[in-house]
């Protein structure tokens, strides 16, 4: 459910927009849409920030390197224990619990990705690459 | 494992040699288990001095006994 909302933006701000949307290969609408959308995630969570990827555009926690679903993948696997992933990743445990609470409230972001590299097997990577070697040592 | 492949692909398709890559899969090796993986890639090493480790893609898994 989408609701149309009109705006008026300075010529130079509008202008900006649009070489965005060109360089994002969206709408101005959608690039519009898209802006705020990220700037209220973030007012609401201010540990996450939005970068674009060579997965798309996501959710990353600020001064890491981390998106957020690489996060709640470690976290999977250590219990969803905040502090044991923070001791693992040796950050502050504010940003691994702001991590969690983001794929909390937007499931249908990080998951995808968390199920994807959670049943990598060799067969389903071969597929992909058909020369890949399987080692076990 | 989202990325990589598709940029070994693109590797394979224009000639472009590389060093190397091996893939881990997230599963088998607890993220916290930091010593098992180093312990792994240390016997795997071995065994790409032996065959050499240039253009080849591998696909680390972890041998039974350590499951």
């Amino acid at each position: 459910m989408s609701r149309v909302v009109s705006m008026r933006l300075r010529e130079e701000e509008a202008d900006r927009l649009l070489k965005l949307s060109r360089r994002l290969r969206r709408s101005v609408s959608e690039t519009a849409a898209l802006l705020i959308t990220e700037k209220l995630r973030g007012v609401e969570f201010p540990l996450i920030e939005f970068r674009g990827s060579p997965l798309g555009r996501q959710a990353y926690v600020k001064g890491t390197s981390l998106a957020v679903w690489e996060v709640v993948l470690v976290a999977r696997q250590l219990g969803m224990d905040a502090r044991r992933v923070a001791e693992h990743l040796e950050w502050q445990e504010e940003r691994v619990q702001a991590a969690l609470n983001y794929a909390e409230a937007y499931p249908e972001e990080a998951e995808p990705f968390v199920s994807e590299a959670e049943g990598v097997t060799f067969e389903r990577m071969e597929r992909r690459l058909p020369w890949l070697e399987r080692v076990s040592v | 494992m989202h990325t990589v492949p598709e940029v070994l692909r693109s590797f394979a398709e224009s000639g472009e040699e590389h060093g190397g890559v091996v893939l881990v899969s997230a599963r088998p090796f607890r993220q916290d288990d930091v010593g098992s993986l180093v312990d792994t890639l240390g016997r795997l090493r071995a065994l790409l001095e032996q065959v050499g480790p240039r253009n080849r893609v591998l696909f680390l898994e972890r041998p039974a006994t350590f499951l």
